[in-house]
Order: C-alpha cells, then sequence, then structure tokens
C-alpha cells in the first residue's frame, strides 16, 4: 500500500504536467484553416455568445456576429464547441448553433441530428432495480431502436436472496405502439441464460444454468433531455432440467437516456 | 447589288426568326443549370460527439470488520446532459484479516479466496457544482463536484450482495478530453457472513483518469 503512493502521485504529477504544456500550446497556436473534421458555418442569427465551458453558469468572454465565419470542433451533451476564425475557442449552446448557416446557405439545424433526438433515437442505456421473486435484483440494459416502435435489448441482471443468487443475460424484443406519447408503453418478449448460485451458507450444492423465457409489458416515461424513467414486469419461466419448469414474477424500476 | 439587299433582308429575316427561339433556349438553359446546384446536406453525425468516459482510479477501501485495503478499478460514463451522468463502476479489492482473527491467533474465519472483494455499480451523478478552477496566472480548467448515488452488487465472503452506493466527486477537466477525478463512496450492504443481518458501509476514496470519447 505504501509503495503505491507515491508511484500514485508521481503518475498524477506527470500527467498534469502534459496537460499544462498541452493547454499552452494550445493557447500559442491559433490556425485559421479547418481540419477535416472540423465543420465551417456562419453565424445567421445577430450573434453567438461562447461560454468558457459547456455549461450555462460559464461566463461568456466573446461574441460571434452575424455573416462570422466559425468552425464547429465537437459536441457534449447540449454544447457545441467552436472556433472563430479569428482563433477564440470556446462553447456555444446547440440551439444557437442551429441558427448558423453552412457555407451553401442552409440552415445548420438540419445536421443537427440531436435536435430533434427523441424522434431520431437510436440507443437506449439504463438501469433498474426491482423485485424478482422476492429477492433483489439489479439491471443493466442497453438497446438499439431499429425503427420507431421495435427495438432489441440485451440485458444483464443479478439478484440477491436469502438462499440463492442469480445472474441473468436475456435478449428481447421491445415493441412500442405509440413511440411519441410521453408515457409511453411498450411489450416485449426474449429468452436468455439464466445461472442459479445457492447461498455458501447452505449445505454445499451445484450451480444451475438454465434457459429462459420472459415475457412482459411496462411504461416508458419520458422526462425531457434525453431523460427516461422505466418501469416494467416481467414474467419468466426458466425451463430447469428438473420435472417442472419454474414461474417468476419481476417487477423492475429504473431510469434510461436514449441517444 | 440585288443580291446584296436580297442577302441582308433575308439575314435579317432569319435572325429575327430564330431570335425567340433563342430566347426561349435561354430560358431552358437557365432551368436546365439551376437544379443542377444539389445542395448536400452534410452527414448527421458529422459533428465530433464527446459524450462518453472511460477510465482507471485507484484507492483505498475500509472493508467493514475486514480492515482497509488497497482498490483498483475501471470506470464508463455517458454524459446524458450538462446537468446529469450514468457511471458504472467495477473493482476489486481484497478483505484483511479481521481484528478477531488477529487476536485470537485461531484459524481464519475465511479462505483467502472469500477474501477477494468485488464490486460494480450503475448510478447517476448530478453535477451540483460545475465551475472552474484556476491554477496560478495562466491556467484556468474546467471542474465540476458531483453526487451520485446507484445500485449494484458486491461479492464477498462467497456471496453475493444487493448494494446500493451514494457519494461524491470531482471532476477537473485538463484538457476538453481527459479529467482527473477523486471520489469518495459509501457502499452499502446488508451482509449475514457472521449469522445475522448486519448492515454494512464500506467507505472508497479513489481517484483516477478518465478520457472522453
Amino acid at each position: 500500500m505504501k509503495r503505491f503512493l507515491p508511484n500514485l502521485w508521481l503518475l498524477l504529477a506527470l500527467l498534469f504536467s502534459t496537460a499544462l504544456s498541452a493547454e499552452r500550446s494550445a493557447a500559442e497556436e491559433t490556425p485559421k484553416e479547418p481540419i477535416d473534421s472540423e465543420i465551417p458555418a456562419f453565424v445567421a442569427d445577430a450573434y453567438i455568445e461562447l461560454h468558457t465551458g459547456p455549461g450555462r453558469g460559464y461566463p461568456v468572454f466573446y461574441i460571434a456576429e452575424r455573416d462570422e465565419k466559425i468552425f464547429l470542433l465537437k459536441q457534449r451533451t447540449d454544447w457545441i464547441k467552436i472556433r472563430t476564425h479569428r482563433g477564440q475557442e470556446g462553447w456555444a449552446r446547440l440551439d444557437d448553433v442551429a441558427k448558423t448557416i453552412d457555407q451553401y446557405g442552409q440552415s445548420m439545424a438540419l445536421n443537427i441530428p440531436q435536435l430533434d433526438e427523441f424522434n431520431n433515437r437510436r440507443w437506449e442505456l439504463g438501469f433498474m432495480a426491482g423485485d424478482f421473486d422476492g429477492t433483489d435484483i439489479v439491471t443493466g440494459y442497453a438497446g438499439y431502436h431499429f425503427t420507431r416502435n421495435l427495438s432489441v435489448e440485451v440485458a444483464l441482471s443479478e439478484n440477491f436472496g436469502n438462499f440463492s443468487s442469480g445472474q441473468s443475460a436475456l435478449i428481447s424484443i421491445v415493441h412500442q405502439p405509440f413511440p411519441n406519447w410521453r408515457y409511453s408503453p411498450f411489450f416485449t418478449l426474449g429468452g436468455g441464460v439464466r445461472k442459479t448460485d445457492p447461498r455458501s451458507t447452505l449445505v454445499e450444492t451445484e450451480d444451475r444454468n438454465d434457459d429462459v423465457l420472459a415475457v412482459g409489458a411496462g411504461i416508458r416515461v419520458y422526462l425531457g433531455k434525453r431523460l427516461m424513467l422505466r418501469a416494467q414486469y416481467k414474467k419468466h419461466t426458466v425451463l430447469t432440467n428438473r420435472d417442472d419448469d419454474i414461474e417468476v414474477d419481476e417487477w423492475k424500476i429504473g431510469l434510461s437516456a436514449y441517444f | 447589288m440585288e443580291n446584296w439587299i436580297k442577302r441582308v433582308l433575308l439575314t435579317t429575316a432569319a435572325a429575327l426568326c430564330s431570335l425567340p427561339h433563342s430566347l426561349v433556349f435561354a430560358q431552358d438553359v437557365e432551368q436546365v443549370i439551376e437544379p443542377g446546384l444539389q445542395r448536400q446536406p452534410r452527414q448527421a453525425d458529422a459533428i465530433d460527439s464527446e459524450n462518453f468516459e472511460v477510465g482507471v482510479y485507484y484507492g483505498i477501501i475500509s472493508i467493514e470488520d475486514f480492515s482497509s485495503n488497497d482498490v483498483y478499478g475501471v470506470r464508463a460514463a455517458y454524459h446524458i446532459t450538462e446537468d446529469f451522468f450514468f457511471e458504472a463502476t467495477y473493482g476489486e479489492s481484497e478483505g484483511d484479516l479481521t481484528s478477531f482473527e488477529k487476536l485470537s491467533g485461531g484459524s481464519p474465519l475465511l479462505s483467502d479466496e472469500d477474501r477477494d472483494y468485488r464490486y460494480y455499480d450503475l448510478s447517476v451523478g448530478w453535477n451540483l457544482l460545475p465551475g472552474e478552477v484556476f491554477i496560478l496566472d495562466d491556467y484556468a480548467f474546467n471542474s465540476s463536484l458531483y453526487l451520485i448515488a446507484g445500485i449494484g452488487s458486491t461479492e464477498f465472503a462467497g456471496d453475493s450482495w444487493f448494494t446500493v452506493n451514494i457519494g461524491a466527486g470531482f471532476r477537473l477537466l485538463l484538457t476538453d478530453s481527459i479529467a482527473w477525478h477523486i471520489d469518495v463512496r459509501d457502499h452499502i450492504f446488508d451482509r449475514d457472513t457472521f449469522g445475522s443481518d448486519e448492515t454494512t458501509h464500506n467507505i472508497e476514496i479513489n481517484s483516477g483518469f478518465t478520457v472522453f470519447f
């Protein structure tokens, strides 16, 4: 332990100094010509405010005027990093950048899918907690929407019981009949595998691996700004190699983001 | 002479006749050219978005009853808005001997394998205090103090436990893409390793670096 700490501080100091020198060189050179990944645009509104950071509280340090040429460098959440033709770099709101025009005179808004992200959503990431047959369950999942109504989801779960814990991996098809509703119901059907580990405090029993089928329904509630609340019920059928299959009810609630 | 006049008249007539045609033709040409200005909208994803963050960390975790030990882990985050982000972490540590084991000198309560402490967390963070940090005369770095809470699992003493984590952290952006973190996190779970259920608090302090992409 004690050996590690000096090394850690050394590494920290090293990274810090490289960052400082990088910052300095960036300040010294002010390239005027765009490189490939930069998108030229012209301010079409009266002006655009450049903030020192990608957040509403960062101070405005420069104002780009109408018809001024700017370059769009990168995006973080709802902010776009901009370099002006004079070399100043700062962050402008996505909504403001949407009011600029490109070199063909067309509105930039057409090129920023994030403005209509609700309709263009493709990926969904989230996590949920809940009850799986009387035990606590934790789930992380990722989904891909290949149409407005249909998506495919992969979910990894772990549940923690007094007698056994378990892990499962499920792949599901999710159908959302009304994708534009704020409270949007969905139906899901899927299958996967489940591993059950009996608790170590119990008599030595073997871990089991079983196939699982799951059918369920739930609701997504759009909270705004790419954030959703999600609640769902699933009925799992665990296909054991014993005489009877086991049916398990699962209730979960969680948060997810789409992008 | 007569030939010359005839030629002039004919040429004039021909010119007059062809004039409207050429005007029409000119209009046609203009129409043909104009739609030629095909405006190609730029690819929708042309702006490079950097909302994902991955990195490693190293620190100390106090495992209740099993003393403090070093912990190392990986972290991945997705920044949803300027205010909120999701974070997934995975860390590993090892429980030391309990005070009882040290004092009694008897056989250890747990096998070496069961002393391995592994956890993962799925959390949501809130950038409560975003701001700037000034160092000396020349440098200003963006930073944020965040609160974070989530759920996950801890594997320790041969079993897995449902774990809630709460904490706070500080993120300093050394460049637009490299960040330095200091994080304090309490991992709370109920454990019945010693018979009855008891709530344990396992407090971790760590520091690490992340890269945005």
